[in-house]
């Protein structure tokens, strides 16, 4: 019964994402929170989408947060926060909207092991949203790479 | 392991992710929030993979659209400290006429 306390681990370390005064500190929250939501995905035999998250997420995604963190470092002003009450009702409204119902569903995660399949559905029937996001990625490696490069100042 | 809980978790991440949005005023950490709603978006993809293997497809169409987004954003960001010399979302007029 490792599954609650992962789970209890990701939505705690999301809280402190938002909660940390320091943004160093919220980006290594939200590494923690992104690995747990990969030990997630082992758990329910999601073995290829986990490795991805581990390896996409907490790697690519989290050192380039890290890196950009510390490319802009700035002195408290904007840390603060504002809007709390606001924030706080239509957030709560989304939790109970979306949770409530989910109480009801009572359905097992798959135990199976699903790799091989999920692969295939890559090559048959899911092969041109498959080129048209690496089209995407494409283009955004080069915007990217645009935007980074055209400023003069 | 029950599809609630997963669901449960999922639907914590998202409200947690949208009172960031709201509330930051940090621009990194708003791009952070956004990270984590599309998480909890994969994690229901992956409770849902019970009835259809193909939600873990679209879990991993799900990943490189938001690697796209950061990669977008972050130079956005970069180049706004450029600019500005702040990453304040709230100070952020350039645009506005």
């Amino acid at each position: 019964m490792i599954s609650p306390l992962v789970g209890v681990i990701a939505v705690l370390a999301s809280v402190m994402v938002i909660r940390s005064r320091d943004i160093v500190r919220a980006a290594l929250y939200l590494i923690i929170t992104f690995s747990a939501v990969g030990v997630l995905f082992l758990i329910a035999r999601a073995d290829f989408l986990g490795m991805m998250q581990i390896l996409v997420y907490t790697g690519a995604v989290g050192v380039m947060m890290l890196l950009m963190v510390n490319l802009t470092k700035i002195e408290g002003s904007s840390i603060k926060r504002e809007n709390r009450l606001i924030g706080g009702i239509i957030s709560s409204i989304v939790f109970f909207v979306v949770a409530l119902p989910a109480l009801r569903i009572n359905m097992v995660v798959n135990p199976t092991p699903s790799t091989k399949s999920v692969i295939a559905m890559f090559f048959h029937e899911l092969l041109i949203p498959f080129e048209v996001i690496s089209i995407v990625l494409l283009v955004a490696l080069i915007g990217a790479t645009y935007l980074l490069g055209g400023v003069k100042k | 392991m029950n599809v609630s809980f997963y669901l449960l978790i999922s639907a914590a991440m998202l409200s947690i992710g949208i009172y960031g949005i709201i509330t930051l005023r940090h621009a990194i950490k708003i791009i952070m929030s956004i990270e984590l709603i599309l998480n909890s978006a994969n994690i229901n993809f992956v409770a849902f993979s019970a009835v259809a293997n193909i939600g873990q497809a679209f879990a991993i169409l799900v990943i490189a659209v938001s690697a796209a987004e950061i990669c977008v954003g972050l130079a956005v960001i970069y180049n706004l400290y450029k600019i500005e010399g702040d990453v304040d979302a709230m100070e952020v007029d350039t645009l506005k006429w």
